[in-house]
């Protein structure tokens, strides 16, 4: 169990990190897109307890 | 099974990463072509900005009180638009009557686009008098009754003087009886600092303006000057004179137009405040400044006005400029720099007397540095400056709507037109005015906005995607 939750965090990591690229590379592209309906600082913050627990484990 | 498992996990997350940014997309896009916005002031709004500046607004669970005139709010729509729609739910239980909202439409002239909200001299006279309603919605309200429908007043028009208008053009057929063109030219020599617009006459002559100006580049910005003229029909030229860095400081710019019918006819000079117009010569006699005149420096002194105005303003940026100006029979004294002092007009036309330069001079009429200069070929506006017995007035024609009436709270709506509209960083810029109304001076009452609401509509995707095809194809 302990593993599949470590591969699912993984998974759950890369993901995010993705997401935290893609928008912000859209954000740039055209302003307002992303931040307009979500505050990035809180993906960065689930990314973050993500990489925490992750280590942890 | 494990690895199956992850890498159905894996292919759900980066699905719902896929949707998301779809849907980021699809609200970017907006393919309907129409998208609401609405604020309460409980939580801030990307869409919409905040209440500016914070001194003029107090923030409450009531809602925004408005303490001084004007205030602004920015619009960031996530794309360009073509049409706005602006709902402003509030209540006014001041005794200011009226309440409008603009649309920025140029920034080196601060030229807003206004629209009515309310007008509390209006309605409480289409209670009292009779009211004839015309097509699309245009009302005419007539201290007796004497005209059936709108179009019968339009195309018997009494004598411009009873008349009084509101939210509504009407074409004055305005012409000076005993006027000659002058033979020569003649040099009008004040310094005018920024923008300024003035009426000219003309019959049987050339419209003829040279316009000596110099730039004071206090901000190293581009310092373009734009010069428009309008007939009564609308606009015939306009000139464009961009800022050469390199060049000298001295500009010169010339309009001539020959052929035009006799009338009245409006010129427009745009430029910021580090334009500063030395000197203007002109083959045409008649010169009324309209609404503002900025006197800068080096003026013959006594600097003397008369105006039409019903409501004179005066502020200056310059602390040596302080001191006092004398508005008919009454002094004001401008004691603060950046304050604006305001002083009612009894009877007009009214003398004004400024002891010093660089003052800023506004009102609702004219400005002439002759007495039988003045030249205002406008009707009476309904404003809370307008005596409607004294003037006389016995028509209003407005298109102005009464707002819509709930327990607490009035709702009204204005329509603006976003093509024409300055836009910067993908933002437009609103203002809500309550003349009259200041910060530092106290009120009964309250004015409070609940909430603003703007509803924006423009082409859709499909309607872009047949343009496209259309110009693809040459169809």
């Amino acid at each position: 169990m302990k593993i599949f939750i470590r591969n699912f965090l993984f998974e759950l990591f890369y993901a995010l990190i993705g997401a935290v690229i893609i928008f912000s590379c859209l954000e740039i592209i055209w302003p307002g897109m992303v931040l307009a309906y979500l505050n990035l600082n809180y993906l960065l913050l689930v990314w973050l307890i993500v990489d925490i627990i992750i280590l942890l484990l | 099974m494990a690895r199956k498992t992850i890498i159905i996990i894996r292919i759900i997350l980066w699905l719902i990463l896929a949707a998301t940014i779809g849907y980021f997309a699809y609200l970017k896009i907006v393919p309907s072509g129409k998208i609401s916005f609405s604020h309460d002031f409980n939580k801030p709004s990307f869409f919409i900005g905040k209440l500016s500046p914070a001194e003029r607004v107090e923030i409450s669970q009531a809602g925004a009180e408005v303490k001084g005139d004007p205030i602004y709010f920015s619009l960031r729509p996530p794309r360009r638009f073509e049409q706005a729609s602006v709902t402003i739910k509030f209540k006014n239980t001041t005794d200011f009557p009226i309440l409008e909202i603009g649309l920025l439409n140029d920034k080196i002239s601060w030229s807003y686009d206004l629209k009515p909200l309310q007008n509390k001299i209006i309605d409480r006279l289409a209670l009292a008098w009779p009211v004839v309603y015309g097509k699309n919605g245009a009302r005419l309200i007539e201290r007796e009754r004497k005209y059936d429908t709108v179009e019968d007043f339009l195309s018997n028009l009494p004598a411009s003087d009873e008349i009084a208008l509101y939210n509504y053009s009407l074409k004055n057929n305005f012409l000076l009886n005993k006027y000659e063109a002058q033979k020569g030219k003649q040099s009008i020599n004040y310094s005018f600092r920024g923008s300024y617009q003035f009426y000219t006459y003309l019959k049987n002559e050339d419209l003829d303006y040279v316009f000596n100006f110099t730039d004071l580049n206090i901000n190293r910005d581009n310092d373009p000057v734009d010069i428009k003229v309008y007939s009564p029909d609308g606009l015939i030229r306009a000139e464009h004179i961009a800022d050469d860095l390199a060049a000298s400081s001295e500009r010169q710019a010339r309009i001539k137009i020959s052929d035009l019918k006799e009338g009245i006819y409006r010129l427009s000079f745009i430029a910021n405040d580090d334009i500063v117009t030395k000197n203007i010569e002109s083959a045409q006699s008649q010169f009324s400044l309209i609404n503002k005149v900025w006197l800068y420096d080096n003026n013959k002194k006594p600097l003397v006005l008369y105006t039409n105005s019903h409501m004179i303003n005066a502020q200056t940026i310059n602390p040596a400029s302080l001191g006092k100006i004398k508005v008919g029979e009454n002094i004001l004294d401008l004691n603060e720099t950046y304050k604006q002092l305001s002083s009612k007009v009894a009877n007009q036309p009214a003398k004004i007397e400024l002891a010093k330069d660089d003052i800023i001079i506004s009102g609702d009429g004219v400005f002439s540095f002759a007495e039988a200069g003045l030249l205002d070929p406008r009707f009476k506006s309904i404003d809370k400056n307008l005596d409607i017995n004294q003037e006389k007035i016995n028509y209003i024609l407005t298109n102005y709507k009464e707002p819509l009436k709930t327990e607490e709270w009035q709702i009204a709506t204005a329509e603006f037109d976003l093509t024409k509209a300055y836009r910067e960083d993908g933002k437009y810029q609103f203002l809500i005015s309550i003349p009259g109304l200041k910060a530092e001076a106290s009120s009964s009452g309250a004015i409070i906005i609940k909430e603003i609401k703007i509803d924006l509509s423009g082409t859709s995707l499909k309607q872009k995607f047949n343009k496209s095809r259309t110009f693809m194809t040459g169809d």
